[in-house]
């Protein structure tokens, strides 16, 4: 329950609404016990009356008023229930909006460390669908038992005006199955639910790693013993699923048999009572009449609580995801940033993360030098961009700019200095102007076909129907992946910013290609201090010192 | 497809899945029709029980009634969970038939069928889209049935009681069609609408999130953000448009539900006044009337699960679509070669012999012409040329994976496709696990010395041997901890052990710095060699050190230098 906490906070939110919401679904589940319960007591009355008048007495009967009150709740019941509707779909949507800004938020204060889960495809598909679990908590798990409980009270409230007894009884078995229903079906069914979501994942990620090795399997005739392993897997599943489904369906059948049980118990009681005149024969009929209509408001109830145990683990992932240490601290003063300090690394040690990472490590940077770091992948070179752009921060030692540690400034002006070009430059799903204007929301058309044209981009791009206006796709699917790089790179020169770190610019490019781009954006680097990360010693011709990791 | 087509076509696809499991869905109908006549059988009881007591003309006894009424309760009871459970069990058995289709359509389709599909999407289909159908099996199908038959066994028995009032639900009978259609309509529009922009929408978030940091980088997280909050609320905005007009649909349905019960309730009341003097008013009695008023609700309850369920339809059809496309794939192009493997190791001897091989593809005519070449034991052919020169069709050709237009192919003696083959792809293939888990996935029969050799023939036996757990340390997904050249390296050992004389790798150094190159290609030194048939399709000078033969693809024709 306390994994729910954070998100029942971001639901009151919405308070207002989330009350009204609840009042209209609680003004159907009563318009519609109004209906029948109303209908039961009136025909019985005019049976009564006409007995009455069979037998020669004097007996009047009001038809006026509950026609009129029959007329009313068929109305209300429908308009309650279309405006119910329309309403809580409304908060919803207005919850997921919330979520999803929540989330966001709080994955962009995580630095890399912390962040670097995020590129598998699998923790994404899972996250979405996490959020897709918590966007229906309110109105399949919190409005419900609260409006069933509503419904018991006004009914059992109702009852007590004429038969104590049995409003007494009726109210302690509907609230005993109200908690079966709900907490009592969290609980017998949490961990098969957990079960089920957790072999759901490790099935997923087999499909996965079976797909990846199909030629290799497929070639070693061996894709066949692997894929009855995953049947065997995914039997095991379903049989988990279909146990929940037993255990739902018992559950309906609980509510179905408890409700009506005490609907017949409830009738012979009225019955019993106005055979020594304790209720009036119409009232005798009604009272059963209204608790049959609570049928209504319980027949969810199971299929949603089954789900609880997978709210629960996906609200608890959910809050790992934000609460992970590593989150950034901005200054509660940031220092002014100067317009092209110099850089150093200073003493900088990172003790996180596999094998090689700096031990006391020094770099100076002067404005207007160009250098480029080499060394093989994993040597730490990707680290060293991350350290500039305060992406991480060392363990040790600090960044220095002007001689002062970059921390002292806020994370997002600093990094209005640097223009990196990382290695995992992303892409937007948008039109490639769009992806270059992240870099400078005001850039003329003109200036981005200038940057298009220093990599080599601008006969491409023009090529394209819709030319700046065609969207790159997903991850940059439309472009091939050298293309998609120019692209990133172009960005970065967009930027125009004074300190540049390219992080294996060149890396996916035909030679000739590379070599053009190289010579057409020197002209741009020239007077910017400039750090190359390569992995092979091939920097350009203007680099004016090479230094090699590890050491 | 057009849009109008294609949930029709949907719907007939779903409708063959549904004869396989006629049993179940007839059993959850019959134990639906059964809830339905114990339901009925309770409200006339209840009703009887009524008369008794208010006009006092029989005498009752509550231990006899009371004990029918919960037995019909109890049965009513039962025949749901029937009904639910067989429902599950339908669904339960097309989703294992359907998984078990899409695991023979992947092997139909081969690497090269599936090349360029989104792995991640494929496991998307496996798991999810194919758990979208349970409802569909599980509650609408049976449903749709009981939609119909019980509110006609309510309606009988309503005329039999009462013509008239009967008369008041048959009056509402007609527009049932009616209803169905403005629900379904209503329905589908919505969750066609819903599930796309739902789509798009977390197309979008995922978009975002993977691009934290370059937003980062651009300073702009703060406009990302209330981009988010934007596209969530053109979501909201967009979808209520439609429901507002998708739930009057249901809103109707709930009306006349609503009204009928109503005008039943003042008709019964007015007849037992005497107020209505034609027809079968004058007959009627308490018990007949209250049996009325109580089978009204019941009339229409079935039907308003029917639009309760719609969804489960909608989601069904959607996941049909995807479904359908990807089991007709398989069928559409007879990719891999059909013959079952018969595991025999083929005769070494043999060697491999290609002769006059064409491969053509409808939208990219002669992929390779005309292809000579024979290896014997031992020799490792090195193929180059540059990209798009054929060189992955050729060793797919091999492999078995595409089958050639002409041309006459040999391996051990063999078609291809029919004995096992060790094969090596452009990225390592690694799962996480143990090492001994990585190296058995093609090899389940190696030993632990045959794997701690095979790791030392490509040059990783020392840092096999600094872990403390030895194989069955265990690497991360996607072999981290390891180095590029490390996780190649373990592939090939992988190679070595599969129990095949053939080798075949296609641009195994693709995207490799020149000294992790090295690094690879010293551990394939490692591995070939002695009776060792090996294909290296490369586009790399390095490689070439390593060849007996050499084939360019780049020359005409493509012919054995």
């Amino acid at each position: 329950m306390s994994e729910l906490r954070p998100w029942l906070s971001l639901l009151l939110r919405q308070r207002g609404r989330l009350v009204l919401g609840a009042l209209l679904m609680t003004a159907t589940l009563l318009s519609g016990v109004g209906l029948l319960a109303l209908s039961g007591w009136f025909i019985t009355a005019t049976a009564v009356t006409a007995l009455a008048w069979g037998v020669g007495l004097q007996a009047s009967l009001n038809l006026y008023v509950p026609g009129g009150g029959i007329r009313f709740f068929a109305l209300s019941r429908t308009a309650s229930r279309y405006f119910e509707r329309l309403h809580n779909h409304d908060t919803v949507l207005r919850l997921l909006a919330d979520l999803r800004v929540r989330l966001f938020s709080n994955l962009v204060r995580l630095n890399e460390h912390a962040r670097s889960g995020l590129r598998s495809a699998q923790f994404l598909n899972r996250l979405i669908s996490d959020v897709d679990t918590l966007d229906n908590l309110y109105l399949r798990q919190i409005a419900p038992p609260i409006v069933a409980l509503v419904a018991v009270l006004s009914v059992t409230g109702l009852i007590a005006l004429f038969a104590l007894p049995i409003a007494l009884f009726s109210a302690v078995v509907l609230l005993l199955l109200l908690g079966a229903l709900t907490v009592g079906m969290a609980s017998l069914t949490r961990r098969l639910s957990a079960t089920e979501v957790d072999a759901r994942d490790r099935i997923r990620s087999r499909v996965v790693d079976q797909l990846r090795g199909l030629a290799e399997l497929q070639a070693a005739a061996q894709l066949e013993s692997h894929q009855g392993e995953l049947l065997q897997l995914e039997a095991g599943q379903r049989c988990c699923q279909y146990r929940l489904a037993k255990r739902t369906a018992l559950a309906q059948a609980l509510a179905t048999l408890g409700i009506q049980a005490l609907v017949v118990t409830v009738l012979i009681l009225a019955a019993l009572a106005w055979q020594v005149g304790l209720v009036s024969g119409p009232v005798m009929v009604m009272i059963p009449l209204a608790v049959m209509a609570l049928n209504e408001g319980f027949s969810a109830l199971p299929a949603a609580f089954v789900q609880w145990g997978a709210t629960e683990a996906a609200a608890a992932r959910l809050n790992e995801q934000s609460e992970l240490a590593g989150c950034f601290h901005e200054p509660a003063e940031p220092a002014a940033v100067p317009a092209h300090p110099a850089i150093t690394w200073s003493r900088i040690g990172v003790a996180r993360g596999t094998p090689p990472v700096f031990e006391d490590f020094n770099l100076s940077l002067a404005p207007g030098e160009h250098i480029a770091v080499t060394g093989p992948s994993g040597s730490g070179k990707s680290t060293l961009a991350l350290l500039l752009a305060r992406l991480l921060n060392p363990d040790e030692g600090a960044v220095l700019a002007d001689g002062r540690d970059i921390r002292a400034f806020h994370g997002d002006e600093w990094r209005q200095r640097i223009a990196l070009l990382s290695q995992d430059a992303h892409l937007f799903n948008e039109s490639i102007a769009e992806n270059l204007r992240l870099a400078s929301p005001q850039a003329t058309d003109a200036q981005l076909w200038e940057v298009l044209a220093a990599v080599q981009l601008e006969e491409t791009v023009g090529a394209f129907a819709w030319g700046l206006e065609t969207r790159v796709g997903e991850l940059g699917g439309q472009l091939s992946g050298g293309e998609g790089r120019r692209l990133a790179l172009a960005r970065v020169l967009l930027k125009q910013a004074p300190i540049v770190v390219l992080d294996e610019p060149f890396t996916g490019l035909d030679r000739a290609i590379a070599d053009r781009v190289r010579t057409a954006i020197e002209p741009w680097l020239a007077g910017r201090s400039v750090v190359f990360l390569l992995h092979e010693n091939a920097g350009p011709s203007l680099v004016q010192r090479v230094i090699r990791l590890p050491f | 497809m057009t849009a109008t087509t294609e949930p029709r076509a949907a719907a007939r696809w779903l409708a063959v899945r549904a004869r396989g499991v006629r049993g179940s869905l007839a059993l959850s109908v019959a134990a639906g029709v059964v809830n339905g006549l114990a339901t009925i059988a309770q409200l006339a009881l209840m009703a009887w029980l009524v008369h008794v007591v208010v006009v006092g003309d029989a005498s009752f006894s509550i231990p006899w009634l009371g004990g029918a009424l919960l037995l019909a309760v109890s049965i009513r009871a039962l025949a749901q969970a029937v009904q639910d459970i067989a429902g599950a069990r339908a669904s339960d058995r097309v989703r294992a038939g359907l998984r078990e289709s899409l695991l023979a359509a992947w092997a139909g389709a081969g690497p090269v069928g599936l090349a360029g599909t989104d792995t991640g999407r494929l496991a998307s289909e496996w798991v999810e889209q194919v758990d979208a159908v349970h409802g569909y099996f599980a509650r609408f199908l049976p449903q749709v049935v009981l939609a119909v038959v019980v509110p006609i066994i309510i309606l009988v028995l309503v005329f039999s009681l009462d013509w008239l009032a009967g008369l008041f639900l048959l009056a509402a009978a007609p527009l049932i069609p009616l209803f169905m259609a403005l629900v379904g309509m209503g329905a589908e529009r919505v969750n066609r609408g819903h599930y796309e922009s739902l789509a798009r929408l977390s197309g979008h978030f995922l978009d975002r999130i993977r691009g934290v940091t370059t937003l980062q980088l651009f300073g702009v997280t703060k406009a990302a953000i209330s981009d988010v909050a934007e596209a969530a609320e053109d979501y909201r905005r967009l979808n209520m448009a439609t429901l507002r007009i998708a739930f009057l649909s249901s809103a109707v349905l709930e009306f006349f539900a609503s009204v009928a019960i109503a005008a039943v309730a003042i008709y019964v009341g007015f007849a037992l006044l005497g107020s209505i003097e034609f027809g079968p008013a004058a007959e009627m009695t308490l018990f007949s009337g209250l049996l009325v008023l109580l089978l009204a609700p019941e009339f229409f309850q079935p039907l308003r699960l029917v639009s309760q369920y719609y969804h489960d339809r909608a989601a069904a059809l959607g996941a049909a679509a995807h479904l359908m496309a990807r089991l007709g794939t398989g069928a559409g192009m007879p990719a891999v070669v059909a013959n079952a493997p018969d595991h025999s190791a083929g005769d070494i001897g043999q060697g491999i012999h290609v002769a006059g091989l064409n491969v053509s593809y409808p939208d990219r005519p002669r992929v390779l012409g005309e292809v000579d070449f024979d290896l014997k034991p031992g020799e490792t052919l090195v193929v180059t040329g540059a990209s798009g020169s054929g060189k992955s069709t050729l060793l797919a050709v091999l492999a078995g994976f595409i089958r050639p237009n002409s041309g006459d192919v040999r391996v051990l003696g063999h078609p291809p496709g029919c004995i096992p083959l060790g094969w090596m792809g452009q990225s390592p293939w690694l799962v996480a696990g143990t090492w001994r888990e990585n190296l058995q996935l093609t090899a389940p029969q190696a030993s632990d010395a045959e794997m701690e050799e095979a790791l030392r023939r490509v040059g990783i036996g020392t840092i096999l041997a600094a872990q403390e757990a030895g194989l069955d340390a265990t690497l991360g997904e996607g072999g981290l901890g390891l180095s590029g050249g490390q996780s190649r390296r373990l592939n090939l050992a992988r190679l070595f052990l599969t129990p095949s004389p053939v080798m075949l790798l296609d641009e195994p150094t693709a995207s490799l710095d020149s000294d992790t190159e090295a690094e690879v290609l010293d551990g394939l030194k490692g591995i070939i060699g002695g009776d060792r048939i090996c294909v290296l399709a490369t586009h790399r000078p390095a490689a070439m050190a390593l060849a007996d033969r050499h084939l360019s693809l780049d020359t005409a024709g493509g012919r054995d230098e």
